[in-house]
């Protein structure tokens, strides 16, 4: 019988143990090594080589023993790494990839609701715990306010709040709510509005808004067609209720809507704000809630104006003058109202603006040359106070700079807006500025964690494809598992420690560079993020891919020479891109010009060079697939661990920068969260800013006086 | 005059652990360094030293590392971890105390 040769001898003797393959081929080589070590000694001592290796073997015993007693001492280790084996494989790793889709979902859903929020595009989408609270106002949440959302087809339902609640201390505003909204036939609509006036007989709100329901039937005027481009009393019945409502009206001290009351209560009702996507979303409502019904305060001045000149066409010049005097004392009576919305005060302007304008006419018509002239200076101020306040705008260039470099990319585009005479200091920029930095690092980690996924699904289906190539083979891939130490290692260098020098060098006074915005950081910010992408992406494959390869080399697993392997990866990198830039150029080529063809051949191209790069790769490795196979089995849980520590760690950390910055902001979005009981309006910025504007557009008005 | 199996067996995982204290080793080593310190009396085997080194090795006490000797041949080397390090101690103690009370038995006062 041929004797045994001392690898047999060493895998006899650790069969055992083949359950666990990296075990099984360490054990192997360990006793090998041992058994030519005893064998030199015998050689040193003497003895040919044929005597060395007899003694060394009968040295060595009955392997049959040995195996058991290896087994025996290794019977705790390998289950545990058996349960560990388990765990890489079906926990581990589908958890790291749960993990990288929620957060991959949770951010879409952010970006998509807030898209859907402010430019009202696509739907909106469910977000999920952790990762924002609700962006959207779902049935439940919508239930919490206090009054459905006002729209003329809830007119019913604000009706029916005002009944249950009209002994509130707030009864009164709720009903003001729902007359903006209400609705019906002619008579109906009167009735509403006369209860309106029973509730509160000081508030010309009723008496404007059955106005513009009366004259925008009743009269025509020249601006509403250019078909038609003449003002003309429709129905004389209307046209008469709604001068009497007018008259009415402008007798009142004061027109309130307490639509800011309403769009308040709404906002407080709401969950608590916690992510940006929340406060675009109290934005969202707010100018739903304040635009809809300013159209009709429009439209009621240019009925005003046409009915005046109506009544003078027809003689009835007392009458005439009478409205237009009215049209006047409406414009005064609507600038008291809006103090806090923008908005609501600049529509304030175009109705004095055209009452003014057609007033100066009229009374010029009619031979009143004095108001004429009262009128035409009126309007003047009015259009030097409009046209200085919109040249503002543009003409603050340190304000405009200050902004660009110290401001968030939001606040760049709001506060001009407002004009260049916005009061804003640099340090009421910094929560906003802050914020949009956590919001962009949350961005760009999220983006990391998507590749780090899409890496690690490429190795798992790697390391499938190379289990397959390789069955029948003598050892199929293993899964090399690190010791908890050189795992810890790599994720601290590779993950961990990166991350944290940017933290700590981006936070650095000065140096950092954060005390300035995004847009002005620009190139600067970009580039950071790129390198510690890059970074975080290449250390860990790089230190998982030494690990692989010395470890491969101690368990005698055949290594590819380097320099080839570079050779490979080479090739396959040109094929790719190759098919990249075929891809672009082939989707870049005008369609309309572009045979399909064409496209279709290009196409084919782009993925016949994919294919072949992998067949050429498969081909070139296949003599080292067991390596390959190995590398990429053992790669794949140190990327879910990578994905697993940032999901843990970095993504908790931005989402409460983000958070905390949010609620410290006193002047852009988290103004709303902030003050429950100060003025509502978009920003406070705005109701600075248009408090400011109303003092001084009430104060052109009252010059006439 | 050759051992109690029992005896040596018992004997074992205190020899390995004293001399891994010293420094980092590998199996054939190990045994080379008994057998001359003891000249030859301990005749241990790979099925003596191995299942002890490797038990050890799982429960934390060692750890291993494949390293090039000046031979030019990749040999694996076992080293003490901080806990093996303070097992080791103990070890030393509780034997050390033992082989006196030992001692004291068997050495009666003349």
């Amino acid at each position: 019988m041929q004797e045994p040769s001392f690898e047999k001898l060493a895998a006899d003797a650790a069969a055992g143990l083949r359950a666990d393959q990296e075990v099984y081929r360490d054990v192997t080589q360990e006793l090998h090594s041992f058994l030519e070590d005893k064998a030199d000694r015998f050689r040193r001592e003497g003895h040919d080589e044929a005597e060395s290796v007899g003694l060394a073997k009968k040295a060595f015993g009955s392997p049959l023993e040995v195996a058991s007693e290896l087994l025996n001492a290794n019977r705790g280790r390998l289950r545990l790494r058996a349960l560990l084996r388990i765990g890489f494989n079906a926990l581990i790793i589908p958890l790291a990839i749960l993990m990288a889709l929620y957060v991959g979902y949770g951010r879409a859903a952010r970006v998509q609701n807030a898209s859907a929020m402010l430019i009202g595009g696509g739907a909106k989408l469910p977000t999920l715990p952790f990762l924002g609270t609700k962006a959207v106002l779902d049935a439940k949440h919508a239930g919490l306010l206090r009054l459905p959302v006002g729209t003329t087809g809830n007119a019913p339902r604000l009706r029916q709040f005002w009944e249950a609640h009209r002994d509130d201390l707030d009864g009164y505003k709720y009903y003001a709510y729902y007359a903006l909204y209400a609705s019906g036939d002619e008579a109906q609509y009167a009735r509403d509005m006369r209860e309106g006036e029973r509730i509160e007989p000081d508030n010309a709100l009723y008496n404007v808004l059955l106005a513009e329901y009366y004259l925008n039937r009743g009269v025509q005027a020249r601006s509403d067609s250019k078909k038609k481009p003449f003002d003309d009393i429709l129905d004389r019945r209307l046209f008469n209720f709604g001068i009497v409502e007018l008259h009415k009206a402008v007798k009142k001290p004061y027109l309130r809507t307490y639509h800011l009351d309403i769009v308040r209560l709404r906002l407080n009702a709401l969950p608590r704000p916690l992510l940006t996507e929340d406060y675009l979303n109290r934005i969202s409502m707010t100018s739903a809630e304040l635009f809809p019904y300013y159209a009709r305060y429009r439209n009621l001045a240019r009925k005003i104006s046409a009915g005046a000149r109506s009544l003078n066409e027809e003689g009835q010049t007392h009458d005439a003058e009478a409205v237009m005097d009215a049209g006047e004392s409406y414009a005064i009576l609507l600038a008291r109202d809006e103090d806090t919305v923008l908005i609501g005060a600049l529509v304030s302007t175009a109705v004095a603006s055209i009452v003014t304008k057609d007033g100066a006419e009229f009374y010029g018509q009619i031979g009143a040359q004095t108001k004429a002239r009262q009128a035409q200076a009126l309007y003047s101020k009015l259009r030097n106070f409009s046209g200085n306040w919109k040249a503002s705008r543009h003409n603050n260039p340190a304000f405009t700079k200050m902004l660009k470099r110290h401001g968030s990319n939001l606040s760049s585009v709001i506060f001009p807006v407002f004009g260049g005479v916005v009061p804003i200091t640099e340090g009421e920029l910094t929560p906003g500025r802050m914020q949009e930095h956590a919001l962009i690092e949350g961005f760009g980690l999220e983006f990391l964690q998507l590749l780090l996924a899409l890496l690690l699904v490429g190795t798992v289906m790697q390391g499938i494809i190379w289990h397959y190539r390789l069955r029948g083979a003598v050892s199929a891939p293993l899964l090399l598992m690190p010791p908890a130490r050189e795992i810890l290692r790599i994720l601290w260098w590779g993950v961990a420690l990166p991350i944290l020098i940017y933290a700590v060098y981006s936070r650095l006074p000065i140096i950092g560079g954060r005390q300035y915005g995004w847009g002005y950081l620009g190139w600067r910010f970009g580039a950071e993020l790129l390198v510690l992408g890059f970074l975080v992406l290449w250390l860990p494959a790089r230190m998982i891919n030494r690990y692989v390869r010395r470890r491969c080399d101690d368990l005698e697993i055949p290594l590819p020479p380097a320099h080839e392997e570079a050779a490979v990866s080479r090739m396959v990198r040109g094929m790719l891109i190759g098919a990249i830039v075929l891809a672009v150029i082939v989707m870049a080529l005008p369609s309309d010009r572009t045979p399909l063809v064409l496209k279709f051949i290009g196409i084919l191209l782009a993925l016949a060079l994919i294919v072949t790069g992998a067949r050429y790769a498969a081909a070139k490795r296949r003599e080292f697939g067991l390596y390959y196979g190995t590398l990429a089995r053992s790669m794949a849980p140190l990327y879910a661990f990578a994905i697993i520590l940032l999901t843990l760690t970095a993504q908790p950390w931005l989402l409460y920068r983000e958070a905390t910055w949010l609620h410290r902001d006193t002047v852009l979005l988290g103004y709303l969260a902030n003050s429950n009981s100060g003025p509502t309006a978009c920003t406070s910025i705005e109701t600075r800013v248009t408090q400011d504007y109303s003092r001084k557009l009430l104060q052109v008005l009252d010059r006439k006086r | 005059m050759p051992f109690n199996t029992e005896l040596v067996g018992s004997t074992v995982e205190l020899l390995v652990l004293k001399l891994l204290a010293e420094r980092a080793m590998y199996g054939y080593e190990i045994i080379q360094i008994v057998n001359d310190r003891t000249d030859g009396a301990f005749n241990w085997k790979e099925g003596t030293l191995y299942p002890v080194l490797h038990r050890l090795e799982g429960q934390g006490y060692l750890v291993t590392e494949w390293r090039v000797g000046d031979t030019g041949k990749k040999r694996k080397y076992y080293a003490l971890t901080r806990k093996g390090l303070s097992y080791a101690g103990d070890k030393v103690t509780e034997w050390n105390t033992f082989s006196h009370s030992v001692n004291a038995v068997l050495i009666q006062p003349a």
